[in-house]
């Protein structure tokens, strides 16, 4: 998994997330693509879109370039175990 | 206790054609649905009173959202079906503010009112994102440049006034009516 290439297709969706205070980390596990949503200070978390509508987003942009992955995972913060009550 | 709303659903057909488009804005009640983001409505009001002074539109009425992230609720879709002749949304100047103006437009055009829904650049994706989740992936939306949550009123009547022959192009001018086939969301 080509984790520059694909970090660079999703240039529209990180400036969206940058534009809230939000960062956008990739890796790879067990084959899939994992993109870790990090709220940064003054993050506004109710500007997340829903996650279905997430996973569209980055799954149109890799493929508009041409990319493929086999499977994409997203955490966003509230899934983070520090934000789980 | 915060309440989740989620907007979007999945779709495997769908089909949506622009609501029919009157001749001129004169005379015509217009529906501006902020999205509760610092400034929407500032700037509404303002699109809103150049329609008026020059394009001769009889009145306008501002409605807000009790959320920026999801459609507006029923009571304004009601409204705005019942006494406006168009319908301008936005702004979206945040990821699910952008697409719940998005959705917005989709909606009210297929209750035959014609929309304009207003988002900023930076979620133009976010915005077609929405538009795919509803059938209607062409689903034509305006864009002016973020932020504008931060600007002055100088420069908030600016972007309104470059706005607004795109806004009333919209309004008057349906693009092609579409009949589209979405992916199915996972």
């Amino acid at each position: 998994m080509n984790l520059h290439a694909i970090s660079a297709s999703l240039a529209a969706t990180r400036e969206g997330l940058d534009a809230g205070n939000f960062a956008l980390n990739l890796a790879e596990r067990r084959g899939r693509l994992l993109l870790t949503v990090e709220a940064k200070e003054g993050a506004c978390e109710e500007c997340l879109v829903p996650k279905s509508l997430f996973l569209q987003m980055v799954r149109d942009e890799i493929a508009e370039s041409g990319l493929q992955v086999d499977g994409i995972d997203v955490v966003y913060p509230v899934d983070q175990p520090e934000n789980q009550g | 206790m915060i309440e989740l709303l989620d907007p979007t659903r999945e779709i495997r057909s769908g089909h949506m054609s622009y609501a029919p488009r009157p001749a001129s804005l004169k005379g015509k009640r217009v529906a501006l649905v902020e999205n509760t983001k610092y400034n929407s409505d500032r700037i509404l009001e303002m699109i809103g009173e150049i329609l008026v002074e020059e394009y001769g539109v009889s009145e306008t009425k501002l409605y807000h959202k009790r959320y920026s992230s999801v459609p507006a609720h029923e009571a304004i879709i009601n409204d705005v079906r019942e006494i406006c002749d168009f319908m301008i949304a936005g702004v979206g100047d945040c990821g699910s503010c952008s697409s719940g103006s998005v959705l917005d437009g989709i909606l009210l055009e297929k209750e035959r009112i014609p929309s304009a829904s207003i988002i900023t650049h930076v979620f133009i994706n976010t915005g077609r994102a929405m538009a795919k989740q509803w059938a209607v992936p062409d689903y034509k939306f305006l864009v002016m440049q973020h932020p504008i949550a931060n600007l002055p009123e100088d420069e908030l009547r600016a972007k309104a006034r470059a706005i607004v022959p795109e806004i009333v192009d919209l309004l008057l001018k349906a693009p092609a009516s579409q009949t589209t086939r979405a992916e199915a969301a996972e």
